[in-house]
């Protein structure tokens, strides 16, 4: 069954396109990032803007024509019958039914029917401006939320370790909804406001031109100080949504580990530090209350209001307008404007949400990786030896050592342990040969290729980790099997989970391995996930195996069903362990032995048992079961550890 | 799948149907609005006087313009009026303003006392409650439902104030002119049944939307969680693909509300303006009947915007209102729950003279009838080490992490410490005296300093230092990047479960407890830095009683004495060589599942294995499955992941055990060995 790695042959892969720097070369700064939408879709916001525009025209239009209507009213009421006769040619038969043609005369009615024109036009433009606006603006939360995951998800471990997933993902869902929110409602209705000012304006202008000027400069200065006030509550609205995160993580915290809580009687340590955070939301919610109470460039519009109202009283005292009706479209055109107050300081904080969540975003997209992809990366043949060549490593962004003149050779083919105490270095070195980090110093390399020059995903498609912390998803058997290859025909997971020990247990489950697993499904024992993720490394065939065992089943049957997966697992490939297995050690080509991130010992058991008394301290430490006497010669060794 | 903030909780509230009454719900809230009862009645004031303001604005409006059409002449009326007309409008802009900021102060203090009242209330309520809860749904509670109970407060003062804008603007055309107020009114069925239509498909919509999102949140988290292996397997490129048709579907959805949208505002904007022209229309009727002045035309245009715009206000409100109050719901829920146990009134420290414990007739049940322990009794001598051994399911967990710690009392028998019942004793006295590290290893965060000091606060450096060199923690820890002072994330996703572990221990040493219970304390260490730990605790606790709930051949065998439990039950008690001379259970189970742990060849043959059950070894923990992000705010991950198998679920397991007769098991394949 088992496969020779001969057969297996290489990997190779067609590297895909670089997504990230794609990405970031094209939009270069968060502005030009956010600012694209409507590069995106530039013809359908040009349409949305332009209906947008027919019906601020319509709507305003209408507005200014309540005073034309009011002022013929006016005009037809103190015209007297005869005068109205002799301007009208009117129906004879239709002033003895009555006085109605009075008013009705032919200009109000046309202006009542270009009025139920206007709206009919504002109700359809403004719709489909609605509609267009809002499609495009989900379309581009749609596109930005996919480019933000593609291109976190390439930043390599470094950013990951130092990054909360938890805080990447309220970013990815909710800080993208504020940038669309910055798009619809707010820029939308920001620009339909800046029309609005810009049509009435114009249309003021055609009705006295005094009161345009004066119109046109105060709504100016009033939407520079409305952007300035904007400017001040922005960063309370960011404060008190940290802070709200910060009070959800601080309970969260408490109610999970409440035992721990109760057992150390520390409740009233814990309430202290919700009562800290919690009194901080309450003040900047007051602070933001207290700052949009007094909301000032609201007394702008209500001057200009009133100076119009004024001003208009006048104009028709000294007779300068021949209606009032002029009068009365001035004022309906203000008291319009005077609305928009409630909604641009809103839309303005909207706006500076946007942009300032876009830096975020933007920030967190434009991480420097310490890993690079190499230009032109090169293959190299796995079947060779894998090469140690003084390795130091730190984690990215630290300065500690956790590896130290770290060398060493393993043969293709071989089985080699590690072994070595917590915080030895174990896990890094598997981390370091699936190319999730770059070692800071020297050179890991295979058939005399270094990594550096290798292709991550070439790297990973020809190794294999098996760790310690098996994370399955929340999907079915067979799709967290097929992970490993996606193409993988029914039969080949068939002879995966076979030999994983783990195909008895998917058959006795009702759906077999279309099962689901997790939270919505069935729930695994450390055993059985440990058996699944050896059939998806199984699948996958590597030639270079890494696998993380530091802890071992307790029962028997796990426990033998463990050994014999590993044992398919580990057949025809060159192996790393990381294990404290008795049988494991014994059976090994070659064991490794780490210690504080440096290499104390290399050798076979037989061999480390008789000169590394490191080796053999860990040996007596390790649980042997009566009659067994692997041991044995180190029985005489006391106190071996320095 | 929809718990923990955000959407998916969000959408369990749609569904909500209250237990409880408005008028209780108001009761319970008038325990808060009480304190605030002065600035309430401020705010009341001012908007009522507000609401006068913007009814009499339009109308002061109207009178300029009668006077105009009557007398262009009258100049010092005219100035008055413009004075009244720019000093009411500054007035009701003050006034509003000085509101907001009353409020602004009112509603923070509130939220921040109803918020510290809930999480005080929560932290001392009954254990079973916090452990059947998701802690996601908790801080829910904390957090969102408050927050929900606060805007509805700030919008019940705007309620207020609309209802009098409406009242006072009808009054007002009325009085104007009949026939304008009716024409008005009829507009109101309008817009009644569109905000009816709209919120029908509006709430089947948002639903939709919100499933939509929480899908893609929960792909999203999923995949950040398991970055390590799509990195591993290369399979970066699947995930962003699957990630995208959801993308897709979430936009699908929102476009279709983006539809629903189209509607509301400009037929809302076109039918007061329809309004608009209907009036003026009407008023040309009217003028040639009985006359109407031009200015009251104009205010009865102005009115009816303030009569029609806050009626759209209101309709939708009320299900904000609607949701506030379900908030107010919940929040009473957790004030009802059931309290922790509580002190006796004449409760004493507990003593320290005498450290033997005693179980007798020990009987509990976490739920009714479905006893997890029954009648189990025996002595622990003071300074021994007891161990115990069992099956998974067998109580052990129940035995001694929770009675003995009395996270619940025991409903049958009792558990002295020397001569003190627990029930007797304070609290904080036991578990002062008691020490215990739990099954899964959880940390703070917060430095790893802080997490080893956690249980004793006055412990110095030095101190903490002394201890992780014993149990051989201070490898480690002094690997990691700032030592002792690194960062726990997220728990500690970048330490293993056996690293987290191991502070944890460190940190129980350092509290320095009387008695010790460690719950297969160091189940996640590799075996030589466990059996280095565990030389550590026998030196450490030497002479103290401790409690050891055994998973390893190394723990037993140091025993003083063996609790072997099955099903509730104590079946065997004694040391190592006794009960091996017994040769039941434990000899049982030690040669089915100890003996093995060294090197030894395991003289069973895959074949000879019966078939695994899904419950053969039942998870300690379940797996972790992202939950869907809400509002904001760090560790929104892993809002749902539960410590461990809830009660039903273990009642469940317990029961199936029954059926399942894992004795029998046992012995079959000790037969096949023999």
């Amino acid at each position: 069954m088992a496969t020779t790695t001969h057969e297996k042959g290489q990997k190779t892969n067609n590297y895909g396109i670089d997504i990230r720097s794609t990405i970031l070369k094209k939009y270069k700064t968060s502005r030009k990032w956010f600012w694209s939408g409507f590069t995106r879709f530039p013809l359908r916001y040009l349409l949305a803007a332009i209906l947008l525009g027919v019906s601020t025209f319509s709507t305003t239009k209408t507005l200014a024509m309540v005073g034309d209507v009011l002022g013929i009213i006016q005009r037809n009421l103190s015209l007297k019958l005869t005068e109205f006769l002799s301007v009208n040619v009117v129906d004879i038969a239709a002033i003895s039914e009555g006085s109605s043609l009075i008013l009705f005369t032919p200009d109000f009615t046309r202006a009542i029917t270009w009025m139920i024109i206007y709206v009919l036009v504002a109700w359809i433009t403004l719709s489909a401006n609605i509609y267009i606006w809002a499609d495009t603006s989900f379309r581009v939360q749609r596109d930005m939320r996919q480019e933000f995951y593609e291109v976190v998800q390439d930043h390599s471990m470094a950013f990951f370790d130092v990054n909360d997933s938890g805080v990447i993902l309220s970013m990815g869902m909710n800080e993208i909804n504020q940038v669309r929110m910055a798009y619809h409602p707010a820029i939308r209705n920001l620009l339909g406001s800046v029309m609005t000012i810009i049509i009435t304006t114009a249309l003021l202008w055609t009705y006295d031109w005094i009161i345009g000027v004066v119109f046109l400069f105060s709504f100016l200065l009033y939407l520079i100080i409305a952007w300035f006030y904007a400017a001040k509550v922005g960063p309370i609205r960011q404060k008190l949504a940290t802070d709200l995160g910060k009070l959800s993580s601080i309970s969260q915290e408490m109610f999970k580990g409440v035992d721990v809580v109760r057992s150390f009687d520390n409740h009233d340590k814990e309430i202290a530090k919700f009562n800290e955070v919690s009194l901080e939301y309450a003040d900047d919610m007051r602070r933001e209350g207290y700052l949009s109470a007094f909301y000032w460039p609201a007394v702008i519009s209500i001057v200009v209001t009133a100076g119009a109202f004024a001003f208009g009283i006048y104009s028709i005292v000294i007779g300068r307008y021949n209606s009032i009706g002029i009068m009365l479209s001035i004022l309906t055109l203000l008291l319009n404007l005077n609305r928009q107050n409630f909604m641009i300081p809103q839309r303005l904080i909207m706006l500076q949400a946007g942009l300032q969540n876009s830096t975020r975003l933007w920030n967190l997209m434009d991480f420097k990786d310490p890993l690079k992809q190499p230009n032109n990366p090169i293959e190299g043949d796995w079947n060779r030896a894998v090469v140690f060549d003084k390795v130091n490593f730190a984690y990215p962004g630290t300065e500690k050592l956790v590896l130290r003149d770290v060398s060493f050779s393993i043969p293709s083919g071989a089985r080699v342990a590690l072994i070595g105490g917590p915080g030895s270095g174990k896990s890094t070195i598997l981390k370091l040969l699936l190319r999730l980090y770059d070692a800071s110093e020297g050179d890991i390399k295979i058939d005399g290729t270094n990594i550096k020059d290798m292709h991550t995903s070439y790297v990973r498609s020809n190794v294999t980790m098996v760790e310690q912390d098996i994370f399955l998803f929340s999907d079915t058997i067979r799709a967290n099997i097929a992970f490993a290859r996606p193409t993988a025909t029914d039969e080949e997971i068939r002879i995966a989970t076979e030999r994983a020990q783990i195909a008895p247990f998917i058959d006795s489950l009702r759906e077999g391995n279309q099962t689901t697993i997790g939270e919505r499904g069935v729930t695994l024992s450390g055993g059985q996930r440990q058996r699944i993720a050896i059939a998806r490394a199984l699948l996958s065939n590597p030639s270079l195996l890494l696998l993380d065992d530091s802890t071992s089943a307790v029962d028997i049957k796990t426990e033998l069903r463990l050994r014999y997966a590993m044992e398919e697992l580990m057949k025809g490939r060159t192996s790393i362990v990381v294990t404290q297995r008795l049988t494991t050690l014994v059976s090994a080509d070659l064991i490794i032995l780490m210690k504080r991130g440096e290499v104390v010992d290399i050798g076979s058991h037989s061999e480390l048992i008789k000169r590394c008394s490191d080796y053999q301290f860990m040996c007596q430490h390790l649980p042997i079961a009566e009659g067994d006497n692997v041991c044995s010669d180190t029985v005489s060794i006391e106190g071996g550890r320095d | 799948m929809s718990h923990g903030r955000g959407p998916g909780r969000a959408f369990e509230q749609d569904k909500y149907d209250r237990a409880r009454s408005t008028k209780i719900l108001l009761g319970s809230l008038w325990k808060y609005i009480r304190r605030y009862i002065k600035p309430i009645i401020l705010v009341v004031s001012i908007s009522i006087v507000y609401s006068l303001l913007s009814v009499i604005n339009p109308i002061v409006i109207g009178g300029g313009i009668n006077v105009l059409t009557e007398s262009p002449s009258a100049t010092s009326l005219l100035i008055g009026l413009t004075i009244t007309f720019f000093s009411l409008t500054l007035f009701g802009w003050i006034l509003n303003s000085l509101s907001t900021r009353i409020q602004a102060k009112m509603n923070a203090k509130m939220l921040h006392e109803v918020r510290y009242d809930l999480y005080e209330k929560l932290s001392y309520s009954d254990m079973s409650y916090l452990k059947n809860e998701q802690s996601g749904n908790i801080t829910a509670r904390v957090t969102a439902d408050t927050g929900e109970l606060a805007t509805g407060l700030l919008l019940s003062a705007a309620v207020i104030s609309q209802v009098l804008v409406i009242v006072g603007s009808f009054v007002w055309l009325m009085v104007t002119n009949w026939i304008i107020g009716v024409i008005t009114l009829a507009a109101v069925p309008f817009a009644f049944l569109m905000a009816k239509i709209l919120s029908f498909f509006a709430r089947k919509i948002v639903l939709r939307t919100r499933r939509a999102f929480g899908v893609v949140s929960g792909k999203m988290a999923e995949g950040l969680e398991g970055i390590a292996v799509a990195k591993s397997f290369n399979r970066e490129e699947e995930l962003a693909t699957e990630l995208r048709e959801l993308n897709y579907q979430h936009y699908k959805y929102s476009r279709q509300f983006g539809f629903l949208m189209m509607f509301m505002h400009p037929t809302m904007t076109a039918l007061s303006y329809g309004l608009f022209i209907a009036i003026i229309y009407a008023s040309g009727w009217i003028n040639q009947t009985t006359g109407i002045p031009l200015g009251d035309i104009y205010t009865a245009i102005q009115l009816s915007q303030s009569f029609l715009f806050p009626m759209v206000m209101l309709s939708m409100m009320f299900p904000q209102l609607e949701s506030a109050l379900g908030a107010m719901d919940r929040i009473i829920d957790i004030f009802e729950a059931k309290p922790a146990i509580a002190d006796k009134i004449d409760a004493a420290e507990l003593q320290d003279v005498d450290d033997n414990v005693h179980f007798e007739n020990v009987g509990f049940a976490y739920i009714d009838d479905t006893y997890v322990l029954k009648d189990v009794s025996f002595t622990a001598k003071a300074g021994e080490m007891v161990a115990c051994v069992g099956h998974t399911g067998a109580g052990k967990t129940t035995l001694f992490s929770s009675l003995l710690t009395r996270f619940y009392d025991v409903n049958e028998g009792s558990i002295k410490i020397g001569t003190q019942d627990i029930r007797d004793v304070k609290q904080s006295s036991l578990r002062n005296a008691i020490g215990l590290v739990t099954q899964e290893p959880f940390l703070f965060n917060g430095t790893v300093m802080e997490n080893i000091l956690y249980g004793a606060p006055s412990a110095t450096r030095e101190d903490v230092y002394t201890i992780s060199k014993r149990i051989n923690a201070d490898e480690f820890i002094e690997a990691l990047p700032q030592g002792y002072d690194t960062i726990v994330v997220e728990g500690g996703k970048k330490l293993s479960a056996g690293q987290r572990q191991i502070i944890t221990v460190a940190r129980t040493m350092l509290a320095d407890p009387r008695i010790l219970v460690l719950d297969e304390a160091t189940s996640r260490l590799d075996a030589y830095t466990e059996s280095l730990v565990q030389a550590a605790q026998r030196e450490l606790f030497k002479g103290r009683t401790t409690f050891v709930i055994a998973h390893r051949l190394s723990t037993i065998k140091d025993a003083d004495r063996i609790v072997v439990l099955e099903q509730g039950k104590l079946m065997e008690f004694g040391s190592h060589d006794e009960l091996m001379e017994l040769d039941g259970i434990y000899a049982d189970l030690y040669n089915t599942y100890y003996v093995h742990q060294g090197l030894g060849d395991i003289d069973l043959s895959i074949d000879d294995l019966d078939p695994e059950t899904i419950d053969e070894e039942i998870q300690k923990k379940p797996m972790k499955v992202p939950t869907h992000a809400g509002a904001g705010g760090p560790s929104v991950m892993g809002g749902g992941t539960g410590g461990r198998p809830d009660k039903k679920q273990m009642n469940q397991h317990f029961k199936e055990k029954k059926k399942t007769g894992k004795k029998d098991e046992v012995k079959q394949m000790k037969k096949k060995r023999g």
